[in-house]
C-alpha cells in the first residue's frame, strides 16, 4: 500500500487534476485506488457523480481530526490511496501530510506558487525532527511541452539549488485534462477523436505514474 | 488500425503493493508538538469548533418593537409563549397572522 497527497497550501497549482490523473491511470494499470477529495470545492466528487465507470473510489469528507485515520483505513484495504488536499494550510493538511508515503507539491512556474511550494516542503522538514523524514517531490504542472519559460527555468534551478527533490516529468498542460472534468470521465474513457491530445495526456499520464512508482520503490529499497 | 500504447516499465505491474491489511494501523505522530510545528507554519484549524445559538436569525428585515401594555395581557403573553415553547418573536408572528382571519 502507498499513501500519497498532493499539497501545495495555494489554491490553483494543479493538485485536483494531479491527483485525478495519478488515480485513474493506477487504477488503469489494474491497481485498486481511493481518492480522497479535501477540497472544498468537491470537483473529484463532482467527478465521480458523472458517466465514469473508473473503479477509483472517490471519498468526500474528512476533518482534521479524522483524515489520518482515514488514510490509513484506506490503505488497509487499497493497494494506493491519493489524497487531494485544501488549497490551505490547515491542520487537516498538516495532518494529512504526515501521514503520507510521499507527498506531492504542484506548482507551476510562478513565483507565487513556488512559495507556497517552498511553505509546505519548510513545514515536512521542520516536522522531520518529531515523526521522522518524509519523502515528497515537486511536481510542476500545466507546463508547456518542450517549452519552458523564462520564469519557470528559474524557479526549476531555485528549487533544484534549494535540494528539493523534483519529477523529472511534468504534468503538461492539456486539454485533455480539463476535458476529464468537464464530461466526468477517466482518460482512457474519452473519444480520442472528440479530445484533442488525447494520446499524449495518455502518455504523460503514465510517464508521471511510472516516476511515482519508482519513487515508492525507491523508498521501500531504502528502508 | 491502432498501434498498442507502450507501456513504462514501472507500471507493468503493480502486485507488490498490497494493501496493508488488517483495520490500519492508530497514527503514532504526537499530536501537540505536531501542531505547534504546523501553527508555526501557519497551518492552522480551518473550521474551529463555534458554539451553537438556540436562537434561530430570520431571513428577512427585523424591526425593534416596544409597546406599554397591560400586565394583564403582558402576563397572559409570556405564559402562552412558554406553552407553545415559542420566543416572543414567533408568538407575535402568530398573532399579526390572525388579523383578518376573524
Amino acid at each position: 500500500m502507498a499513501i500519497i497527497v498532493v499539497s501545495n497550501p495555494k489554491g490553483g497549482t494543479g493538485k485536483s487534476t494531479a491527483s485525478l490523473i495519478l488515480a485513474t491511470t493506477l487504477a488503469r494499470h489494474g491497481a485498486s485506488v481511493t481518492l480522497f477529495d479535501c477540497d472544498p470545492n468537491r470537483n473529484l466528487v463532482a467527478w465521480k457523480d458523472g458517466p465514469t465507470k473508473s473503479k477509483v473510489k472517490v471519498i468526500g469528507h474528512a476533518e482534521s481530526n479524522n483524515i489520518s485515520r482515514m488514510l490509513k483505513a484506506e490503505a488497509a484495504e487499497r493497494q494506493f490511496v491519493v489524497a487531494d488536499l485544501e488549497g490551505t494550510a490547515s491542520l487537516m493538511v498538516a495532518s494529512a501530510i504526515l501521514a503520507a508515503d510521499l507527498v506531492i507539491i504542484p506548482t507551476q512556474g510562478s513565483a507565487m506558487d513556488a512559495a507556497q511550494a517552498k511553505r509546505a516542503i519548510s513545514f515536512i522538514e521542520d516536522q522531520a525532527s518529531v515523526v521522522g523524514p518524509r519523502e515528497y517531490r515537486v511536481l510542476f504542472t500545466r507546463t508547456k511541452p518542450g517549452f519552458a519559460t523564462r520564469d519557470e527555468r528559474v524557479i526549476r534551478d531555485a528549487l533544484a539549488r534549494g535540494g528539493a527533490p523534483i519529477f523529472n516529468t511534468d504534468l503538461a498542460e492539456r486539454a485533455a485534462y480539463r476535458s476529464a472534468f468537464t464530461f466526468r470521465l477517466s482518460l482512457e474513457e474519452m473519444d480520442p477523436v472528440a479530445v484533442n491530445g488525447l494520446d499524449k495526456a495518455i502518455e504523460n499520464a503514465d510517464i508521471f505514474a511510472a516516476e511515482v512508482i519508482e519513487a515508492l520503490r525507491g523508498m521501500r529499497k531504502a528502508a | 488500425m491502432n498501434t498498442p500504447r507502450s507501456v513504462p516499465a514501472g507500471l507493468s505491474t503493480l502486485v507488490d503493493f498490497k494493501p496493508a491489511g488488517g483495520a490500519g494501523e492508530a497514527t503514532t505522530v504526537p499530536d501537540a508538538p505536531m501542531r505547534a510545528i504546523a501553527e508555526a507554519h501557519g497551518f492552522v484549524e480551518r473550521n474551529p469548533a463555534v458554539p451553537l445559538k438556540r436562537r434561530k436569525p430570520v431571513d428577512e428585515p427585523t424591526y425593534s418593537f416596544t409597546a406599554r401594555v397591560t400586565v394583564r395581557s403582558a402576563n397572559r403573553f409570556i405564559a402562552w409563549c412558554e406553552e407553545e415553547r415559542i420566543s416572543y418573536r414567533e408568538g407575535f408572528d402568530r398573532l399579526v397572522k390572525q388579523i383578518g382571519q376573524a
